[in-house]
Order: C-alpha cells, then structure tokens, then sequence
C-alpha cells in the first residue's frame, strides 16, 4: 500500500475526471530551459516578452552554493586564476557577487 | 571561497553583507540593469582570451569566426580597447555594448572576456566557445582562416529564428 498517494482531483477547468495525477512538468521555474543537447537555452516566455509588451521578468533562482560550484568550475577549466575573474548573478531584486580577492 | 563569503548587493550597488565586493561588480550590475532577459554575467581571464585580445583591434567585430560554437553564440564578438579594469569608464562602456540585443559577449583588450546569459549554464558555454575559438586563433599565431559569411549564415539561423532578431 502506498502512503501518502497523491489524491486525484477532477479536472474543473474542462470537468473531466482523471484517474490518474498528471506528471510534473519538468519545466525549471526560470523562463529559460537548456535543450536535449544540454548547451542551448531559449526564451519559453514567448513573443509578448520578446516585443515588450510584457514588463514582468521572471524571477531567476540561485544558492549561494550553485554560485560557489559556477565559481569553482570556471577555476577547474582555467578560465579565472586565483583572484582575476568573476560571477555576478541576479536574484530578484538583488545580486550575489564574487567578494574581493577571491575567484 | 565558501558559500557564506557570497557578497549580496541590492539594485543600487550597496552591500548587505559585511565582505567587499569584487571591484568589478559596478560593471556587472550595469549590465544586468541594462539587459533585464540576462540574469548571469561571468567575467573571465583565460590565457588563451587575454592573448588573443593582446593580437586584436579593438572594434565591432575582433576574434575572427574559426569554429562554429563561437560563431553560433557570440560572433561577431566587439571588443573594447583597454580601459583601467573596475573603472567606471569601463563599466559604461561595457553595458553599452551589451546593450545589443541578443549579444552575449564582449572582449576587453589585454584584460578577458564578460560572457552573460539568462542562466549560469549559457553564461559559462559562452565563456567557453570563446575561450576555444581564442585558443585556435593564438595556436595558429593569428592565421586561422575564418568560416565564410554563407556558412555563418546557415550556423546562426536557428539561433535567429528561435529568438527572433540577428
């Protein structure tokens, strides 16, 4: 017996009942994915962001841990030394950075 | 570096930890405020990308378009003469470049590479495609031939039509 099942609940939207949960999206929350290849990403937002019409930027996600592993692995792959070379990333309305000294 | 030492600024450039940033971040964050679809800017110092910007001219387009990752992500490739790195000079001039629309990296003369994206995996494959397509123009001292213009064209069609602009 299964426990904690997820309970199937009738579709209102279109008042069809489904058996079975659909699967979840494997969709990152970002509005870019990288594709089957795994080296491109693409813009899933669709053309009203692309022409401007839309104002909302959808907010991107990232530990401080990720930031160290990107860091490292610029370090692994000789594209930074010690101290020369660094990541910013936004994160909402606010940013991580490298500190001083370090890469 | 460990995952506390991570400096958080907000939109205006002010700490809200108590370690200094990279002088560099005034650069960073003027690209990110000019380019709302980039969220991810790595500022990189490879060997091969300071030689090959050591060779250059400044100008709209530098690193000729010797292997089709490099052409297809960040040709043609500006690169700004050199300006004294952490610089406001520099900042501006680097968020002005990257201004253009779908551009994802710009050299800076004797100094590296600013490669960007919407996430950290684009910004770091950039980073890297420039980082080869350097390499194969300093190993062959400057001589590699470049892929023709009808060929460039078919390499970066799909990335035209996914996104819609050159």
């Amino acid at each position: 017996m299964v426990l904690n099942a997820p309970v199937a609940r009738p579709s209102r939207s279109r008042g069809i009942h489904r058996a079975t949960p659909l699967p979840p999206l494997l969709i990152s929350l970002t509005p870019y994915m990288v594709d089957a290849a795994g080296d491109l990403a693409y813009d899933l937002r669709g053309s009203g962001a692309r022409k401007g019409t839309s104002k909302m930027r959808e907010r991107y996600e990232m530990t401080p841990d990720t930031f160290c592993e990107v860091c490292r692995l610029l370090y692994d792959r000789h594209l930074v030394t010690g101290v020369g070379g660094n990541l910013c990333v936004r994160v909402g309305e606010e940013f991580m950075v490298t500190p001083s000294g370090w890469s | 570096m460990t995952p506390d030492s991570v400096v958080r600024l907000d939109s205006n450039g002010s700490t809200l930890s108590d370690v200094k940033p990279t002088k560099e971040a005034i650069m960073h964050l003027q690209i990110l405020n000019a380019r709302p679809d980039l969220n991810v800017v790595c500022h990189v110092h490879g060997v091969s990308i300071v030689a090959a910007s050591a060779m250059l001219e400044p100008g709209e387009s530098s690193l000729p378009p010797v292997c089709p990752g490099f052409v297809y992500y960040a040709y043609p490739l500006p690169m700004l003469e050199f300006m004294v790195p952490g610089s406001a000079a520099l900042a501006a001039s680097a968020a002005e470049t990257m201004l253009s629309r779908g551009r994802l990296a710009v050299l800076l003369q004797n100094h590296g590479l600013i490669a960007a994206g919407p996430d950290w995996q684009t910004a770091v494959n950039v980073a890297e495609e420039v980082d080869e397509a350097a390499s194969v123009f300093v190993l062959s001292q400057g001589k590699a031939k470049g892929i023709d213009d009808d060929k460039i064209r078919a390499i970066r069609g799909p990335w035209v039509r996914r996104r819609g602009y050159e």
